[in-house]
C-alpha cells in the first residue's frame, strides 16, 4: 500500500514536470528538444538511484520504488518518443527524424552507464552520512 | 494543464507497476519482457490517440499523462545498459531493436488507423 502511494505522488510530479518542461522549452528548428533533455536526464538518474544502495538502504523502502518507478519512470517517457519519431518520418524529415532517434537510444545508454558509474563509485566509499 | 497531466501519468505509473510485478511472475525477470511489452502498447494506443485528433483534453490527460506515464524511457535504457554489463550482447541488441523498431511500426499502425476515426 505504500508503495502504490508513493508512486501515485512521484508519478504525479514526474508527468506534471515532464508537461511543464514540454511547455517552457522552445521547440525552435522543430528539434524535440524538451523530450531528449528529459529521457536522457531520467535514464542517468534512474540508473545512478537503482544502484546506490549505500543510500537508499537507509530509506523506506517505497520511497525508493516511488522514486524510480512512480517518478522518475512517469519523468520519462517512451510512447512519446515513438510516435514524434514517427511523425518526423511521415513529414520525410529523415535527417532531423535520424539524429533525434540516434541523441535519444546512444545519449541514453551514455546517461544510463554514467549513473550507474557514479552510483559504484560512490559505492566504493567508506560511509556516507546525510 | 500540468497537474492534469500529472493525474494521468500517476495512473499509468501505477498500471506499470502492477503490470511489471505480474509479468515478472509469469515470464521471470532474466529478459525484460514487461517493460518491453509496456512501451510497445504504449506506443500503439499514442499513436492512435495522436491520428485520432482528439482534441486538447484527452490528449494530455491520456496521451501525455496516462500512456506517457505509463511507458518509460529511463527504465528502457537502464535495462539496456545492464544487458551490456553483464556482457549479454545479443539480449541487449534484441532489446534494444524489438523496443524502437517495435515502437515505431506500432506507433505508425496506431496513426494509420487512428486517422480512420477522424471525422
Amino acid at each position: 500500500m505504500a508503495n502504490v502511494l508513493a508512486i501515485l505522488i512521484c508519478g504525479f510530479l514526474g508527468g506534471s514536470l515532464r508537461y511543464w518542461l514540454g511547455e517552457v522549452i522552445p521547440t525552435g528548428t522543430g528539434f524535440p528538444w524538451s523530450l531528449v533533455l528529459i529521457n536522457l536526464l531520467g535514464s542517468g538518474v534512474l540508473a545512478w538511484l537503482s544502484h546506490a544502495q549505500r543510500l537508499t538502504a537507509k530509506w523506506p523502502e517505497a520511497l525508493t520504488i516511488g522514486l524510480g518507478v512512480g517518478g522518475v519512470g512517469a519523468f520519462t517517457t517512451f510512447s512519446t518518443f515513438s510516435v514524434t519519431t514517427m511523425t518526423l518520418l511521415e513529414r520525410q524529415q529523415w535527417g532531423l527524424a535520424t539524429v533525434y532517434l540516434m541523441v535519444t537510444v546512444f545519449g541514453g545508454l551514455a546517461c544510463s552507464a554514467f549513473g550507474v558509474w557514479c552510483a559504484r563509485r560512490w559505492w566504493r566509499l567508506p560511509s556516507v552520512t546525510l | 494543464m500540468a497537474a492534469l497531466a500529472g493525474l494521468g501519468a500517476a495512473v499509468g505509473a501505477l498500471g506499470r507497476y502492477e503490470i511489471t510485478k505480474w509479468v515478472t511472475g509469469l515470464w521471470g525477470n532474466r529478459w525484460p519482457f514487461a517493460t518491453l511489452l509496456i512501451n510497445l502498447l504504449g506506443s500503439l494506443l499514442l499513436g492512435l490517440l495522436t491520428g485520432w485528433q482528439w482534441g486538447t483534453w484527452p490528449t494530455v490527460i491520456i496521451g501525455t499523462g496516462v500512456l506517457g506515464g505509463f511507458t518509460t524511457y529511463s527504465t528502457f535504457s537502464h535495462e539496456l545498459v545492464m544487458l551490456v554489463d553483464q556482457r549479454r550482447y545479443g539480449a541487449a541488441l534484441s532489446y534494444g531493436l524489438v523496443s524502437v523498431g517495435g515502437g515505431l511500426l506500432l506507433a505508425a499502425l496506431g496513426l494509420m488507423v487512428g486517422l480512420r476515426f477522424v471525422g
